[in-house]
């Protein structure tokens, strides 16, 4: 573990590397935003917080179970079974072995298993929408699901979410965590959605989207969706250099 | 390789983020000053923020962070990390113990937590800190040093007696006129 040396402050052009990455606070399209986002200039935390080596997801033991969500009910969901499927990298494209994963996702009618979704598609009784996955020693995870249902919401008039899956990833250090969407390939709502185009550059939106992979489909069973997910790396600290 | 970029955690992710337990960082038994952190999640109209999640990450009592997830997940008493969403009436709780300080080199961070603020309306993460009234080792820290004077309240915590006789009170202002001091990390 890097052991601090000096308090430098955050290098100027690593905080702009991550504005050029990451969507801003305010993002008008998306109305959340406007009464949610700091307005003061964020400070440049020192890198001293960078070197935490990870105090990370401190209870409870992954069981390959929660990598099904078709099998957490007594019978199976309705919709299409997907298999979603990736590496974990970090930006030098190293694997991160032993990532937590969690999702979450709507089910296959735009529904999701929650109080507060008032949605008036039907809830499948078969389906919970809740999973957990690590990676492996090379960075790979796998899930099974149900390709989840676009869904409407109030950010404007005839508003509707693409189908995506919500991912949760604890990497290496503080400096991955991330809470990201995994979209789906040809959904036409990606071009009208202010949460999926608040991310600032055409490469970065174009990760967010799964690939559709044959090898991954099952024959008989299961489409194949591939989504690679890369972290901020222990690599673009200073100390590391 | 670029990063992947961050979205919103969205308004729906009670089930699959939070579970029992999640806020006890400190497990009983734990030796060390136990302490309660309670607060709310305001926005610019001060108006609770209720589908907020919040992991805090801390020092132990003698400064030490967990070396390794393995160590963090290994189910020891104390994780050093810890999340947490609203109750019915807006309030989020962590149960804990008071930091250490955390010595470096040349520099010795006063007892804090970091802090991680996702909700619907965040399409990343807001960071913040969290010190405390009344610690004599507030005046050398670092990163405290790093914020203009009249903002550095919003990063200390005060004691609610009222509450209790371990209980720390802190509220996230994410916009507004006591807006909390964010950090780009």
């Amino acid at each position: 573990m890097p052991t601090m040396s000096t308090f430098a402050p955050l290098a100027e052009q690593d905080v702009e590397r991550q504005r050029a990455v990451d969507p801003p606070y305010l993002c008008d399209g998306y109305r959340s935003t406007v009464l949610r986002s700091p307005r003061e200039t964020l400070i440049a935390m020192p890198h001293a917080i960078s070197s935490l080596a990870a105090p990370v997801y401190g209870y409870g033991v992954v069981a390959p179970e929660d990598a099904d969500l078709t099998k957490q009910c007594a019978g199976e969901p309705q919709g299409e079974r997907i298999i979603v499927a990736g590496r974990v990298l970090d930006e030098g494209g190293a694997p991160i072995p032993n990532a937590l994963i969690e999702v979450w996702q709507a089910n296959a009618a735009g529904r999701y298993t929650h109080k507060g979704d008032q949605h008036g598609a039907p809830l499948d009784p078969n389906f919970i929408g809740n999973g957990r996955v690590m990676t492996d020693a090379d960075g790979h995870y796998r899930f099974v699901t149900v390709k989840p249902g676009a869904y409407p919401w109030r950010n404007h008039t005839n508003a509707w979410r693409p189908a995506h899956i919500h991912f949760s990833l604890f990497g290496l250090g503080y400096l991955s965590r991330l809470v990201t969407q995994m979209y789906f390939p040809g959904d036409p709502l990606l071009a009208l959605d202010p949460i999926f185009n608040s991310v600032p550059s055409e490469e970065g939106k174009r990760a967010l989207v799964s690939d559709f992979d044959l090898q991954l489909t099952q024959p008989e069973w299961a489409l194949g969706y591939r989504f690679d997910i890369v972290l901020r790396g222990a690599g673009t600290t200073p100390m590391e250099k | 390789m670029q990063r992947t970029a961050s979205q919103t955690v969205g308004p729906f992710f009670l089930d699959a983020l939070i579970h029992a337990g999640d806020e006890n960082i400190a497990k009983a038994g734990t030796s060390g000053e136990a302490m309660i952190l309670e607060g709310s999640v305001l926005d610019a109209e001060g108006t609770q923020v209720n589908d907020a999640v919040l992991e805090l990450f801390q020092a132990d009592t003698a400064g030490q962070y967990a070396l390794d997830n393995q160590q963090a997940r290994s189910g020891a008493l104390f994780s050093g990390f810890g999340r947490a969403t609203m109750d019915a009436s807006g309030k989020f709780r962590f149960n804990t113990l008071y930091p250490g300080a955390v010595r470096g080199a040349n520099t010795v961070q006063a007892p804090h937590f970091d802090l991680m603020v996702f909700a619907r309306g965040l399409l990343k993460p807001l960071v913040t800190r969290i010190y405390f009234e009344d610690d004599r080792s507030n005046a050398a820290d670092p990163v405290l040093a790093l914020v203009p004077a009249h903002r550095r309240m919003t990063l200390v915590a005060s004691r609610d007696t009222m509450a209790g006789p371990s209980v720390w009170r802190f509220d996230v202002h994410l916009q507004g006129k006591h807006e909390t001091v964010f950090f780009d990390f």
